[in-house]
């Protein structure tokens, strides 16, 4: 197969400031240069693209090129020597205008696959014009390392498949592919619903999992200890992720924390401590219980803006139901477009 | 050929500008002045029509053909085509006679460029 990779990482932030051959072990270099040496040495043709040459150290180089992978500056050149692009580089502007590069050169039915936080749908969402006016048989998808690639953590893939709408943006043939692709290298490979895989890929799982925690914790003590039908269990635990959600995102995390106040919250969360046995929740009060003077800080330069606590869902079927499926669509994308814009 | 059929369009008298949006408000190919935001304009075409064929639905007037925004300044009209609309931005004294018959002919073009 043929694979390029996009961004080589930084290894300044991997060995010096994140301290990773000490913390975590393995050695560099790591992030997307670590990717192409390892499907390089899975039998794939890999190209590396890195303008920037002090990303890596003369020696770190050496291994990428000894392990056959093809350096180059030109993101151009890379694009024409893939069936599928991998984007490990940050997200953002960059990324974007990489990525409207790579739908000008990509060989047809060719592959672009993002690794960072954000939905592969989002990058659909961006490129969607080149892609449904030029360029209707590339496929977007994502090739989460769900850790930092060299890092003995690093054991699987998360492959972001057809989506939970009914928006496909990668062919069955083409998540194959990216699932052949990271099982020739020895990972384990996950797919996911496009739209989720950033919630359970890499730093997006922090979130989700102390999350998941909680919901699962207060859907039992609601339908099995209270008795609550489950309707109104589901219902209250949507009140509450939309309450955080609509708040970072009007006002960030900061706005979100002072209105939430959480000194209030731990009063309020311990009489809800209703089972001999809430590890989550006692963890979760631990946690709000040490909050340090640089939380407090964060608190104090919290402004709330103005938030609607919107049901999306809800929303979106008002839309539909108001100016038709197509046009709410329409209005949806651009939503999500220019949250990450 | 979609930006031919826009050009032609422009040369109507009172025509100041033209677009063709997907029903969900992707800009397809658009001729306006420099400054109206096309993106901006192609999403309020899609939810005013999309809006407005909803409620033909609803009033049992459908299918929906056109759309007209009168303002004091000018007018905006939008026809169907199928995949996309076709919308044009008008002066206010225009001949909405011809402009229709000329929107129509345009919006069968386009309705076999577009599928």
């Amino acid at each position: 197969m043929k694979v390029s990779v996009y961004g080589a990482g930084n290894q300044d932030l991997y060995v010096n400031q994140l301290k990773l051959p000490e913390k975590y072990g393995g050695v560099p270099p790591y992030g997307g240069s670590r990717m192409a040496i390892e499907y390089a040495q899975a039998g794939h043709e890999v190209y590396l693209a890195e303008p920037n040459r002090a990303m890596l150290e003369d020696e770190h180089w050496k291994i990428v090129e000894d392990a056959g992978v093809t350096v180059t500056a030109d993101d151009a050149e890379a694009a024409k020597n893939a069936e599928i692009a991998v984007l490990f580089t940050p997200f953002g502007k960059k990324t974007f205008e990489i990525a409207k590069e790579i739908t000008k050169h990509i060989p047809e039915n060719g592959i672009i696959a993002n690794t960072c936080t954000v939905s592969p749908i989002v990058l659909y969402y961006v490129l969607e014009r080149e892609l449904r006016r030029d360029r209707k048989d590339i496929g977007i998808a994502s090739l989460h390392p769900a850790a930092v690639p060299g890092t003995p953590q690093h054991g699987h893939y998360v492959i972001g498949g057809h989506s939970s709408s009914d928006l496909d943006i990668a062919t069955e043939e083409q998540i194959q592919k990216c699932l052949q692709l990271a099982e020739s290298c020895g990972k384990d490979a996950y797919i996911v619903p496009a739209d989720v895989s950033s919630a359970v890929a890499d730093m997006g799982s922090l979130v989700t999992a102390v999350t998941l925690s909680g919901v699962l914790d207060y859907y039992f003590v609601g339908t099995q200890i209270i008795k609550a039908p489950e309707e109104m269990v589901e219902k209250q635990i949507l009140m509450t992720l939309q309450t955080i959600a609509s708040l970072v995102e009007s006002s960030g995390v900061n706005g979100m924390l002072k209105a939430m106040n959480p000194e209030l919250l731990i009063k309020s969360a311990k009489s809800m401590h209703l089972l001999e046995e809430q590890e989550e929740l006692d963890a979760a009060l631990n946690t709000l219980e040490r909050l340090d003077d640089k939380v407090k800080t964060w608190v104090e330069k919290g402004t709330i803006q103005p938030t609607n606590l919107v049901a999306a869902q809800a929303l979106a079927k008002e839309l539909q139901n108001l100016m038709g499926e197509t046009a709410a669509e329409g209005t949806i994308r651009r939503c999500m477009r220019k949250m990450f814009e | 050929m979609i930006a031919r059929i826009l050009k032609d369009l422009g040369r109507i008298n009172g025509v100041n500008g033209s677009l063709v949006v997907g029903k969900d408000g992707l800009i397809i190919e658009t001729e306006v002045p420099s400054d109206i935001d096309s993106e901006l304009v192609a999403a309020m075409s899609s939810a005013v029509f999309g809006t407005a064929e909803r409620s033909a639905e609803e009033m049992k007037h459908e299918p929906l053909e056109q759309v007209m925004i009168e303002g004091n300044r000018g007018k905006t009209l939008m026809i169907d085509a199928q995949e996309g609309i076709l919308v044009l931005i008008t002066d206010v004294d225009i001949n909405l006679g011809l402009i229709r018959i000329e929107m129509r002919r345009s919006a069968e073009r386009l309705r076999d460029l577009l599928t």
